[in-house]
């Protein structure tokens, strides 16, 4: 489903982030990326997403090559096959709960409150579907992203650091949704996190370093 | 279920405009503002020039051309000649004055006919019934307009009074002339009664001429003029109504070009305010392109925002600008108080393209307001703004010295222009090249004076300074539209005083004395006899009494008329007295 061969990405006049990355992800497959500070992982994730382009190899989504898409077909791919958690939450203030979990839906020209109230009700905040985000606390509020980002069935998630800002309690109960929900969806997803107890929520945990991606021994 | 589109339109567009209702309702009014000055101006404008264009078309009747003199009228024994002139069908000879009345600030504009020629010229419609007709020949009556009637609130039967000389000279009002047929305040009366109550004994103002059928009128315009003596001139009365609304032109540009400004700086504080929200917004617009809004989805909803403060504005702003303009009208004149339009009761009427118009120039001024912050909305990369911390980045890139160093030069180059159809468009354009060159200059001042900010101090004064010098970007918007308000504002402040004080200049040096007795404005009926200012004269306390005449004279038909001021010059105090043509005598 995801194939990522010998990808390298650096920031003009430097030196390499990272080079020949390697990873292959299928249905259900559930991952999670470690590595230090500034190694770049969220580079990475942004790489797979489409929203950064790379400087060497090549990425494989549901079999569209990316590097081979124009920036119209990128968005395109995006809005059907992958769903987003980022650390800050980045919930619209202006829309409910609701609206803020129906957007990916609607952005596909699609509505279906009962998958909304679903997935809201299975990450466990149904009640608090006609809320504004400044209503809810901040494990709230992921969990309103991880519905966000499962809502129109992607076939990849990515999260980059969805913990970081939570406390341990609530960032172990978005953690868990998180993995249940992929599991009952059967997406894929990839994990980018400094937490070894977050990434041990994973099925297998990858190292990040400049010279790739390589299984990380112990947690 | 809420459908798709809805929820996209509330995401990106309605929201945005809740969370932040001072930002919208700041741009809603500068749009407002604008379109209803705007609106306002061109209604009060157009209604006046309409009617008056109107008005003045109806006192020629159906002339084809017309001998015009000035004010003091020309002989009348040049009427025989140009009526005798072949090709004349109707030669109607007309006396008419601006009387003033006694005991009130505005005038009255009295015609005198000769009924039997004119009523070969006029439309029966405009002259009193048939049958009252021969009672003009009577030596004191006049026929009024309903509008005089009712603004000098008289009836068939009483008296008025008008000033000839300073003497009070009594007119019984006969009868109203037909609603319609003349919508300024006008008074209609026997040509014999008006040269010899009126002072005018043996003069004419006007001659009305209609042409035999298939005479070319400029042929006879030419044979026409060839009679005539310096200072009358023949025309057409499409020429006079012309130039009855081309007196006011001047002062009708200067107050479209202070509308346009105004809509300028709703455009630019619409930019101003949208260029800020889009920089607060830029990880909300990051995370909605991550999520698949493509980026001409994001320029057009930025623009849509922009299209519906325009849309909401202008709406309000045609409300405002009829609003006002009916005010205008009813409280102050048409002319706003200038007096170009005394005697005139224009009626307000907006036709449907006008409408259209001025919401459509609200829209766009939004719209165009919208534009560069849309863009860069659109142009947002998500991967960097999704990081906290990248709000200043779009704003670094502001830079403008060159383009600000060019504008200012050709500002100054249009300083130097020449008036356009006698009209200063070089001038207004040279303001706008100055404004937007300033504008331009903005973030370089900006930075330049944010780096000069103290680095020590108290702990709150370091915070303070670093701040701004963190967010120079956006103080430099910000500025930019305090730049742009209050130099209108200074603008209009500069133009109004400097008008008074030309004005209080040019009083003091014509108007040296202690007291002044008027008997009338250019071209009033109001004088004084030699007699009379030998009175005044000799009155005791008086030490010296001057006295000036004033009157308009016609040197170009299509151009308004010169005021001539003829008033004694002592030898030794001449240069003083002509001050402007020391100035322009001495200017290299």
């Amino acid at each position: 489903m995801l194939a990522v061969e010998d990808l390298t990405k650096g920031y003009r006049g430097s030196q390499a982030l990272f080079a020949g990355v390697d990873l292959t992800l299928a249905a259900g497959d559930y991952v999670a990326i470690m590595g230090e500070s500034g190694v770049g992982k969220s580079t990475l994730l942004n790489l797979i997403a489409g929203l950064d382009v790379p400087d060497q190899g090549r990425i494989l989504l549901d079999g569209d090559e990316l590097s081979g898409l124009d920036e119209v077909s990128r968005t395109r791919l995006r809005r059907r096959k992958l769903g987003f958690v980022f650390q800050a939450f980045l919930l619209l203030p202006h829309l409910t709960v609701e609206q803020n979990v129906a957007l990916p839906l609607a952005l596909n020209g699609l509505s279906d409150d009962r998958r909304v109230a679903d997935l809201l009700a299975a990450v466990g905040i149904g009640d608090k579907g006609q809320r504004f985000p400044r209503e809810l606390s901040e494990g709230e509020m992921q969990r309103v992203a991880v519905a966000r980002a499962l809502v129109h069935r992607p076939l990849l998630v990515l999260a980059d650091e969805p913990t970081g800002n939570l406390d341990p309690e609530s960032a172990g109960q978005v953690l868990a949704v998180l993995r249940e929900q992929l599991k009952r969806d059967g997406a894929a997803g990839v994990l980018v996190t400094h937490s070894p107890g977050a990434a041990a929520t994973a099925d297998r945990v990858l190292q990040l370093t400049r010279a790739g991606l390589g299984a990380r021994e112990t947690l | 279920m809420t459908p798709a589109w809805w929820l996209l339109v509330r995401a990106t567009v309605l929201g945005p405009m809740r969370e932040a209702p001072a930002r919208v309702a700041l741009s809603l009014l500068a749009i407002a503002l604008g379109v209803a000055l705007g609106f306002a101006i061109h209604l009060i404008n157009r209604s006046a020039a309409q009617d008056m264009a109107s008005a003045a078309r109806r006192l020629f009747g159906a002339a084809d051309l017309t001998v015009q003199g000035p004010a003091s009228g020309f002989d009348e024994r040049l009427y025989p000649r140009i009526a005798r002139v072949p090709g004349v069908a109707v030669a109607s000879p007309v006396v008419e004055v601006r009387a003033r009345l006694p005991g009130r600030t505005e005038t009255l504009m009295l015609q005198g006919i000769d009924i039997l020629k004119a009523a070969r010229m006029q439309p029966l419609a405009a002259l009193p019934a048939s049958r009252a007709r021969m009672e003009l020949f009577a030596g004191d009556t006049v026929d009024l307009s309903p509008s005089a009637a009712r603004h000098l609130q008289v009836q068939p039967g009483d008296r008025i009074r008008v000033q000839v000389g300073i003497d009070p000279v009594p007119l019984t009002v006969r009868g109203l002339l037909p609603a319609g047929a003349f919508p300024q305040r006008i008074g209609i009366t026997d040509i014999g009664t008006a040269q010899w109550k009126l002072g005018l004994l043996g003069r004419l103002t006007r001659i009305d001429l209609r042409l035999i059928p298939g005479v070319n009128p400029e042929q006879m315009r030419r044979a026409v003029a060839a009679l005539l003596p310096p200072g009358v001139q023949v025309t057409t009365p499409e020429v006079e109504a012309q130039e009855a609304i081309g007196l006011s032109r001047a002062y009708r540009a200067n107050l479209t070009a202070l509308a346009l400004v105004a809509l300028f700086t709703g455009a630019f504080l619409v930019f101003s305010t949208q260029a800020l929200a889009v920089v607060r917004r830029r990880r909300q617009i990051a995370l909605l392109r991550a999520l698949g809004l493509s980026a001409r989805g994001q320029l057009a909803a930025a623009l849509a925002e922009g299209a519906v403060i325009g849309a909401l504005g202008s709406a309000i702003g045609l409300a405002l600008g009829y609003a006002l303009s009916l005010l205008a009208l009813k409280r102050i004149g048409s002319d706003l108080g200038a007096g170009y339009f005394a005697g005139l009761e224009p009626t307000l009427q907006v036709a449907g393209w006008e409408w259209v118009l001025f919401f459509g120039l609200g829209l766009a001024v939004a719209l165009a307001g919208t534009w560069l912050p849309a863009r860069e909305a659109g142009r947002v990369a998500p991967a960097r703004a999704l990081k906290s911390g990248d709000e200043e980045e779009p704003l670094r890139r502001l830079r403008g010295r060159a383009p600000g160093t060019a504008l200012m030069a050709v500002a100054g180059g249009a300083l130097l222009l020449p008036p356009i159809d006698g009209l200063p468009l070089a001038g207004y354009f040279a303001i706008a090249c100055f404004l937007l060159g300033a504008v331009a200059w903005m973030p370089t001042a900006v930075r330049f004076s944010f780096a000069r900010l103290p680095r020590g101090g108290a702990a709150w004064l370091q915070a303070a300074a670093a701040h701004l010098r963190g967010t120079a970007g956006q103080a430099t918007v910000s500025v930019a539209g305090v730049l742009v308000s209050v130099s209108l504002m200074v603008a209009m402040a500069i133009m109004v005083t400097s008008f008074r004080d030309s004005l209080d200049a040019w009083l003091g040096r014509m108007l040296p004395a202690d007291l002044y007795l008027r008997a009338g404005q250019a071209d009033e009926a109001g004088f004084f006899s030699p007699a009379e200012q030998r009175t005044i004269a000799r009155t005791p306390g008086i030490a010296r009494a001057d006295f000036t005449r004033y009157r308009e004279l016609l040197l170009r038909a299509d151009a308004p008329p010169v005021t001539l001021i003829a008033k004694p010059l002592p030898s030794g105090r001449a240069g003083e007295l002509l001050w402007l043509w020391t100035l322009i005598a001495i200017a290299p």
